[in-house]
Protein backbone atom coordinates (compact mmCIF):
# COMPACT_ATOMS: atom_id res chain seq x y z
CA UNK A 1 0.00 0.00 0.00
CA UNK A 2 1.43 3.42 -0.97
CA UNK A 3 0.91 6.67 0.98
CA UNK A 4 -1.92 7.91 -1.25
CA UNK A 5 -3.82 4.63 -0.92
CA UNK A 6 -3.16 4.58 2.83
CA UNK A 7 -4.69 8.03 3.39
CA UNK A 8 -7.70 7.16 1.29
CA UNK A 9 -8.03 3.87 3.10
CA UNK A 10 -7.99 5.68 6.46
CA UNK A 11 -10.93 7.87 5.43
CA UNK A 12 -12.80 4.79 4.18
CA UNK A 13 -12.13 2.95 7.43
CA UNK A 14 -13.36 5.96 9.37
CA UNK A 15 -16.63 5.76 7.42
CA UNK A 16 -16.70 1.96 7.91
CA UNK A 17 -16.59 1.51 4.15
CA UNK A 18 -13.47 -0.47 3.41
CA UNK A 19 -13.07 -4.24 3.80
CA UNK A 20 -11.66 -5.40 7.18
CA UNK A 21 -8.52 -6.71 5.44
CA UNK A 22 -7.69 -3.13 4.38
CA UNK A 23 -7.44 -2.20 8.07
CA UNK A 24 -4.54 -4.60 8.55
CA UNK A 25 -2.75 -3.26 5.46
CA UNK A 26 -3.31 0.30 6.68
CA UNK A 27 -1.96 -0.47 10.17
CA UNK A 28 1.10 -2.10 8.61
CA UNK A 29 1.71 0.97 6.45
CA UNK A 30 1.21 3.38 9.35
CA UNK A 31 3.67 1.37 11.40
CA UNK A 32 6.49 2.22 9.04
CA UNK A 33 5.45 5.63 7.57
CA UNK A 34 5.66 8.63 9.88
CA UNK A 35 4.35 11.05 7.22
CA UNK A 36 1.12 9.04 6.95
CA UNK A 37 0.86 8.80 10.73
CA UNK A 38 0.91 12.62 10.88
CA UNK A 39 -1.56 12.93 8.02
CA UNK A 40 -3.93 10.46 9.69
CA UNK A 41 -3.66 12.37 12.98
CA UNK A 42 -4.64 15.55 11.13
CA UNK A 43 -7.60 13.84 9.48
CA UNK A 44 -8.71 12.43 12.83
CA UNK A 45 -8.58 15.96 14.28
CA UNK A 46 -10.60 17.33 11.38
CA UNK A 47 -13.28 14.68 11.88
CA UNK A 48 -13.48 15.61 15.55
CA UNK A 49 -13.69 19.32 14.67
CA UNK A 50 -16.54 18.62 12.24
CA UNK A 51 -18.38 16.51 14.81
CA UNK A 52 -18.01 19.37 17.31
CA UNK A 53 -20.18 21.49 15.02
CA UNK A 54 -23.08 19.21 15.87
CA UNK A 55 -24.73 21.49 18.40
CA UNK A 56 -28.29 22.63 19.00
CA UNK A 57 -29.31 26.26 18.59
CA UNK A 58 -28.87 28.30 21.78
CA UNK A 59 -32.49 29.50 21.62
CA UNK A 60 -35.91 27.87 21.56
CA UNK A 61 -38.14 27.78 18.51
CA UNK A 62 -41.89 27.38 18.78
CA UNK A 63 -43.87 27.78 15.58
CA UNK A 64 -47.08 26.00 16.63
CA UNK A 65 -49.29 29.12 16.82
CA UNK A 66 -47.88 30.62 13.65
CA UNK A 67 -48.16 27.36 11.73
CA UNK A 68 -51.73 26.72 12.90
CA UNK A 69 -52.70 30.12 11.44
CA UNK A 70 -50.88 29.38 8.17
CA UNK A 71 -52.44 25.95 7.81
CA UNK A 72 -55.99 27.00 8.68
CA UNK A 73 -58.37 25.86 5.97
CA UNK A 74 -55.79 23.77 4.14
CA UNK A 75 -56.16 20.04 3.66
CA UNK A 76 -53.17 17.82 4.48
CA UNK A 77 -51.51 15.81 1.72
CA UNK A 78 -52.26 18.28 -1.05
CA UNK A 79 -48.98 19.49 -2.54
CA UNK A 80 -49.02 22.98 -3.97
CA UNK A 81 -47.70 23.63 -7.44
CA UNK A 82 -44.46 25.56 -7.10
CA UNK A 83 -43.81 28.78 -9.01
CA UNK A 84 -41.12 27.07 -11.09
CA UNK A 85 -43.32 24.13 -12.10
CA UNK A 86 -46.15 26.56 -12.89
CA UNK A 87 -43.78 28.68 -15.00
CA UNK A 88 -42.57 25.68 -17.02
CA UNK A 89 -46.12 24.42 -17.54
CA UNK A 90 -47.27 27.83 -18.76
CA UNK A 91 -44.26 28.14 -21.09
CA UNK A 92 -44.94 24.67 -22.56
CA UNK A 93 -48.64 25.51 -22.99
CA UNK A 94 -47.75 28.82 -24.66
CA UNK A 95 -45.32 27.12 -27.05
CA UNK A 96 -47.93 24.51 -27.96
CA UNK A 97 -50.58 27.21 -28.48
CA UNK A 98 -48.17 29.17 -30.70
CA UNK A 99 -47.60 26.09 -32.88
CA UNK A 100 -51.34 25.56 -33.19
CA UNK A 101 -51.95 29.21 -34.06
CA UNK A 102 -49.21 29.16 -36.72
CA UNK A 103 -50.65 25.98 -38.17
CA UNK A 104 -54.13 27.46 -38.33
CA UNK A 105 -52.84 30.75 -39.67
CA UNK A 106 -51.28 29.00 -42.65
CA UNK A 107 -54.73 28.02 -43.83
CA UNK A 108 -56.06 31.60 -43.79
CA UNK A 109 -55.82 33.82 -46.90
CA UNK A 110 -52.80 36.15 -46.78
CA UNK A 111 -53.59 39.79 -45.87
CA UNK A 112 -52.88 42.04 -48.79
CA UNK A 113 -51.30 45.09 -47.25
CA UNK A 114 -49.42 45.92 -44.04
CA UNK A 115 -48.34 42.58 -42.68
CA UNK A 116 -47.23 41.00 -45.94
CA UNK A 117 -43.62 40.55 -44.90
CA UNK A 118 -44.63 39.45 -41.47
CA UNK A 119 -47.05 37.00 -42.99
CA UNK A 120 -44.37 35.53 -45.23
CA UNK A 121 -42.12 35.02 -42.22
CA UNK A 122 -44.82 33.40 -40.13
CA UNK A 123 -45.91 31.32 -43.10
CA UNK A 124 -42.38 30.02 -43.53
CA UNK A 125 -42.20 29.21 -39.82
CA UNK A 126 -45.54 27.43 -39.97
CA UNK A 127 -44.43 25.43 -43.03
CA UNK A 128 -41.29 24.44 -41.18
CA UNK A 129 -43.34 23.26 -38.19
CA UNK A 130 -45.77 21.42 -40.48
CA UNK A 131 -42.75 19.88 -42.22
CA UNK A 132 -41.65 18.46 -38.87
CA UNK A 133 -44.94 16.61 -38.54
CA UNK A 134 -45.08 15.38 -42.18
CA UNK A 135 -43.03 12.19 -41.60
CA UNK A 136 -45.26 11.33 -38.64
CA UNK A 137 -48.34 11.80 -40.80
CA UNK A 138 -46.85 9.59 -43.54
CA UNK A 139 -46.03 6.93 -40.96
CA UNK A 140 -49.60 6.85 -39.68
CA UNK A 141 -50.96 6.72 -43.25
CA UNK A 142 -48.70 3.75 -44.07
CA UNK A 143 -49.73 2.03 -40.87
CA UNK A 144 -53.42 2.39 -41.65
CA UNK A 145 -52.87 1.17 -45.21
CA UNK A 146 -51.03 -1.90 -43.94
CA UNK A 147 -53.79 -2.63 -41.43
CA UNK A 148 -56.38 -2.39 -44.24
CA UNK A 149 -54.39 -4.82 -46.40
CA UNK A 150 -54.02 -7.24 -43.52
CA UNK A 151 -57.75 -7.12 -42.87
CA UNK A 152 -58.44 -7.82 -46.56
CA UNK A 153 -56.03 -10.77 -46.61
CA UNK A 154 -57.54 -12.21 -43.43
CA UNK A 155 -61.03 -11.90 -44.87
CA UNK A 156 -60.03 -13.70 -48.08
CA UNK A 157 -58.22 -16.43 -46.10
CA UNK A 158 -61.29 -17.00 -43.94
CA UNK A 159 -63.42 -17.20 -47.10
CA UNK A 160 -61.13 -19.85 -48.56
CA UNK A 161 -61.12 -21.86 -45.34
CA UNK A 162 -64.88 -21.69 -45.20
CA UNK A 163 -65.12 -23.12 -48.73
CA UNK A 164 -62.87 -26.11 -47.90
CA UNK A 165 -63.86 -29.40 -46.31
CA UNK A 166 -63.67 -29.40 -42.45
CA UNK A 167 -60.87 -32.02 -42.51
CA UNK A 168 -58.71 -29.88 -44.83
CA UNK A 169 -59.35 -26.80 -42.64
CA UNK A 170 -58.24 -28.69 -39.52
CA UNK A 171 -55.07 -29.88 -41.30
CA UNK A 172 -54.19 -26.33 -42.38
CA UNK A 173 -54.78 -24.98 -38.87
CA UNK A 174 -52.63 -27.75 -37.33
CA UNK A 175 -49.80 -27.01 -39.78
CA UNK A 176 -50.02 -23.29 -38.96
CA UNK A 177 -49.92 -24.01 -35.21
CA UNK A 178 -46.87 -26.24 -35.64
CA UNK A 179 -45.09 -23.59 -37.70
CA UNK A 180 -45.87 -20.95 -35.07
CA UNK A 181 -44.57 -23.22 -32.31
CA UNK A 182 -41.38 -23.88 -34.30
CA UNK A 183 -40.77 -20.15 -34.84
CA UNK A 184 -41.45 -19.53 -31.14
CA UNK A 185 -38.89 -22.16 -30.11
CA UNK A 186 -36.19 -20.77 -32.43
CA UNK A 187 -36.77 -17.21 -31.27
CA UNK A 188 -36.87 -18.24 -27.61
CA UNK A 189 -33.60 -20.11 -27.91
CA UNK A 190 -31.93 -17.10 -29.58
CA UNK A 191 -33.21 -14.77 -26.92
CA UNK A 192 -31.95 -16.98 -24.11
CA UNK A 193 -28.48 -17.43 -25.63
CA UNK A 194 -26.88 -14.09 -24.43
CA UNK A 195 -28.06 -14.69 -20.86
CA UNK A 196 -26.64 -18.14 -20.85
CA UNK A 197 -23.35 -16.87 -22.27
CA UNK A 198 -23.18 -14.19 -19.53
CA UNK A 199 -23.87 -16.79 -16.89
CA UNK A 200 -21.15 -19.03 -18.25
CA UNK A 201 -18.69 -16.11 -18.39
CA UNK A 202 -19.45 -15.25 -14.78
CA UNK A 203 -18.78 -18.80 -13.75
CA UNK B 1 -41.86 -0.91 16.14
CA UNK B 2 -41.24 1.24 19.23
CA UNK B 3 -43.87 3.28 21.07
CA UNK B 4 -42.80 6.57 19.59
CA UNK B 5 -42.94 5.29 16.01
CA UNK B 6 -46.34 3.74 16.60
CA UNK B 7 -47.60 6.94 18.18
CA UNK B 8 -46.26 9.02 15.27
CA UNK B 9 -48.02 6.81 12.78
CA UNK B 10 -51.27 7.05 14.71
CA UNK B 11 -51.03 10.86 14.79
CA UNK B 12 -50.21 11.03 11.06
CA UNK B 13 -53.27 8.88 10.38
CA UNK B 14 -55.42 11.23 12.46
CA UNK B 15 -54.15 14.29 10.56
CA UNK B 16 -54.84 12.63 7.23
CA UNK B 17 -58.35 11.81 8.38
CA UNK B 18 -59.04 15.48 8.98
CA UNK B 19 -57.99 16.06 12.59
CA UNK B 20 -55.87 19.15 11.93
CA UNK B 21 -55.16 19.74 15.62
CA UNK B 22 -53.20 16.50 15.74
CA UNK B 23 -50.59 18.10 13.51
CA UNK B 24 -49.65 20.40 16.42
CA UNK B 25 -48.45 17.28 18.24
CA UNK B 26 -46.10 16.45 15.38
CA UNK B 27 -44.81 20.03 15.31
CA UNK B 28 -44.32 20.12 19.07
CA UNK B 29 -42.42 16.87 19.03
CA UNK B 30 -40.10 17.59 16.12
CA UNK B 31 -39.60 21.36 15.81
CA UNK B 32 -36.43 21.20 17.92
CA UNK B 33 -34.96 18.54 15.63
CA UNK B 34 -35.73 20.60 12.53
CA UNK B 35 -34.32 23.76 14.14
CA UNK B 36 -31.11 21.89 15.04
CA UNK B 37 -30.63 20.64 11.48
CA UNK B 38 -31.24 24.14 10.14
CA UNK B 39 -28.90 25.73 12.69
CA UNK B 40 -26.05 23.35 11.92
CA UNK B 41 -26.44 23.99 8.22
CA UNK B 42 -26.11 27.72 8.71
CA UNK B 43 -29.65 29.05 9.03
CA UNK B 44 -29.38 32.11 11.29
CA UNK B 45 -31.56 33.03 14.22
CA UNK B 46 -33.40 35.74 12.26
CA UNK B 47 -34.71 33.34 9.61
CA UNK B 48 -35.00 30.24 11.76
CA UNK B 49 -38.76 30.46 12.36
CA UNK B 50 -39.41 30.97 8.64
CA UNK B 51 -37.33 27.96 7.66
CA UNK B 52 -38.78 25.67 10.34
CA UNK B 53 -42.31 26.76 9.38
CA UNK B 54 -41.57 26.07 5.72
CA UNK B 55 -40.38 22.57 6.60
CA UNK B 56 -43.56 21.76 8.53
CA UNK B 57 -45.67 23.35 5.84
CA UNK B 58 -44.03 20.98 3.38
CA UNK B 59 -44.56 18.06 5.77
CA UNK B 60 -48.25 18.90 6.02
CA UNK B 61 -48.71 19.16 2.27
CA UNK B 62 -46.82 15.94 1.56
CA UNK B 63 -48.08 13.91 4.50
CA UNK B 64 -49.88 11.44 2.22
CA UNK B 65 -46.52 10.50 0.71
CA UNK B 66 -45.21 9.22 4.03
CA UNK B 67 -45.01 5.41 4.01
CA UNK B 68 -45.22 3.77 7.44
CA UNK B 69 -42.56 1.15 6.63
CA UNK B 70 -39.97 3.70 7.88
CA UNK B 71 -40.09 5.74 11.10
CA UNK B 72 -41.78 9.10 10.68
CA UNK B 73 -38.74 10.84 12.20
CA UNK B 74 -36.50 9.50 9.38
CA UNK B 75 -38.87 10.77 6.72
CA UNK B 76 -39.16 14.13 8.43
CA UNK B 77 -35.38 14.38 8.86
CA UNK B 78 -34.82 13.78 5.15
CA UNK B 79 -37.38 16.38 4.23
CA UNK B 80 -35.89 18.91 6.67
CA UNK B 81 -32.30 18.27 5.55
CA UNK B 82 -33.25 18.64 1.89
CA UNK B 83 -35.18 21.80 2.62
CA UNK B 84 -32.38 23.51 4.52
CA UNK B 85 -29.88 22.53 1.85
CA UNK B 86 -32.18 23.94 -0.85
CA UNK B 87 -32.49 27.06 1.26
CA UNK B 88 -28.68 27.31 1.41
CA UNK B 89 -28.38 26.91 -2.38
CA UNK B 90 -31.09 29.50 -2.97
CA UNK B 91 -29.35 31.96 -0.68
CA UNK B 92 -26.06 31.36 -2.43
CA UNK B 93 -27.69 32.01 -5.81
CA UNK B 94 -29.15 35.22 -4.43
CA UNK B 95 -25.68 36.34 -3.46
CA UNK B 96 -25.55 35.85 0.28
CA UNK B 97 -23.08 33.21 1.39
CA UNK B 98 -24.19 30.31 3.51
CA UNK B 99 -22.29 30.56 6.74
CA UNK B 100 -22.74 28.62 9.89
CA UNK B 101 -23.62 30.92 12.80
CA UNK B 102 -20.71 32.38 14.75
CA UNK B 103 -21.79 31.21 18.17
CA UNK B 104 -21.86 27.61 17.07
CA UNK B 105 -19.22 25.32 18.52
CA UNK B 106 -18.43 23.07 21.38
CA UNK B 107 -17.31 24.99 24.47
CA UNK B 108 -13.96 23.76 25.78
CA UNK B 109 -13.13 23.59 29.49
CA UNK B 110 -10.67 26.45 29.99
CA UNK B 111 -10.71 29.99 28.57
CA UNK B 112 -7.69 29.46 26.27
CA UNK B 113 -8.95 26.07 25.05
CA UNK B 114 -12.37 27.60 24.55
CA UNK B 115 -10.87 30.44 22.55
CA UNK B 116 -8.91 28.03 20.38
CA UNK B 117 -11.88 25.73 19.87
CA UNK B 118 -13.98 28.72 18.94
CA UNK B 119 -11.36 29.90 16.49
CA UNK B 120 -11.09 26.47 14.87
CA UNK B 121 -14.87 26.16 14.68
CA UNK B 122 -15.18 29.57 13.01
CA UNK B 123 -12.41 28.74 10.53
CA UNK B 124 -14.02 25.40 9.77
CA UNK B 125 -17.44 26.97 9.22
CA UNK B 126 -15.95 29.48 6.81
CA UNK B 127 -14.03 26.78 4.96
CA UNK B 128 -17.20 24.68 4.64
CA UNK B 129 -19.03 27.69 3.25
CA UNK B 130 -16.42 27.95 0.50
CA UNK B 131 -16.97 24.40 -0.75
CA UNK B 132 -19.21 23.50 -3.63
CA UNK B 133 -22.72 22.66 -2.35
CA UNK B 134 -22.46 19.03 -3.51
CA UNK B 135 -19.44 18.51 -1.24
CA UNK B 136 -20.73 20.61 1.64
CA UNK B 137 -24.01 18.66 1.72
CA UNK B 138 -22.45 15.25 2.10
CA UNK B 139 -19.85 16.45 4.63
CA UNK B 140 -22.68 18.05 6.60
CA UNK B 141 -24.85 14.93 6.60
CA UNK B 142 -22.08 12.45 7.38
CA UNK B 143 -19.56 14.27 9.57
CA UNK B 144 -21.76 16.85 11.31
CA UNK B 145 -25.15 15.13 11.41
CA UNK B 146 -23.54 11.74 11.93
CA UNK B 147 -25.48 9.83 9.26
CA UNK B 148 -24.11 6.61 7.79
CA UNK B 149 -23.14 6.74 4.11
CA UNK B 150 -26.22 4.69 3.20
CA UNK B 151 -28.51 7.04 5.12
CA UNK B 152 -26.95 10.09 3.43
CA UNK B 153 -27.45 8.39 0.05
CA UNK B 154 -31.10 7.79 0.93
CA UNK B 155 -31.54 11.38 2.12
CA UNK B 156 -30.07 12.92 -1.02
CA UNK B 157 -31.49 10.32 -3.39
CA UNK B 158 -28.03 9.45 -4.74
CA UNK B 159 -26.12 6.17 -5.09
CA UNK B 160 -23.80 5.25 -2.21
CA UNK B 161 -20.82 5.30 -4.57
CA UNK B 162 -21.53 8.94 -5.43
CA UNK B 163 -21.76 9.86 -1.74
CA UNK B 164 -18.50 8.07 -1.04
CA UNK B 165 -16.62 9.81 -3.84
CA UNK B 166 -18.08 13.19 -2.87
CA UNK B 167 -17.03 12.61 0.74
CA UNK B 168 -13.47 11.82 -0.24
CA UNK B 169 -13.25 14.75 -2.67
CA UNK B 170 -15.06 17.03 -0.22
CA UNK B 171 -12.59 16.14 2.53
CA UNK B 172 -9.69 16.86 0.19
CA UNK B 173 -11.26 20.17 -0.85
CA UNK B 174 -11.89 21.11 2.78
CA UNK B 175 -8.34 20.21 3.72
CA UNK B 176 -7.12 22.35 0.80
CA UNK B 177 -9.10 25.39 1.96
CA UNK B 178 -7.95 24.96 5.58
CA UNK B 179 -4.28 24.58 4.56
CA UNK B 180 -4.52 27.67 2.38
CA UNK B 181 -6.39 29.93 4.77
CA UNK B 182 -5.50 28.64 8.23
CA UNK B 183 -2.24 26.71 7.99
CA UNK B 184 -1.35 27.37 11.62
CA UNK B 185 -4.69 26.29 13.08
CA UNK B 186 -5.11 23.00 11.27
CA UNK B 187 -1.52 21.86 10.74
CA UNK B 188 0.21 19.45 13.04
Amino acid sequence: MDCRAARRSYLEQELRLGPPAARTALDRHLGRCSACRSAVALERGLTADLAALRVDPPFAVDIRVRLAAELAGRAPGVPEVGARELGWSLAAAAAFAAILVFGAWRELPAPATLARDCWALLSAAASAVAGLFAPLQALFASGFRLLGELAGATRSLLGTLHALEPAATAAILACTAMMAAGIGLVLGRDLMRPHRAEGEERR
Amino acid sequence: MDDRTAQDQRVVGEVLQGNHDAFAQIVGRYQKLVASVAWRYGVGREEMEDVVSEVFFKVYRNLNQYRPDHPFSTWLYRLAANHVMDHGRRKKREGSRTELPDDLGDPAPGPSERAEAGERATALRRALAELKPRYREVLFLVYIEGLQVGEAAHTLGLPEGTIKSRLLRGRAALRGVLDRRHPALFAS
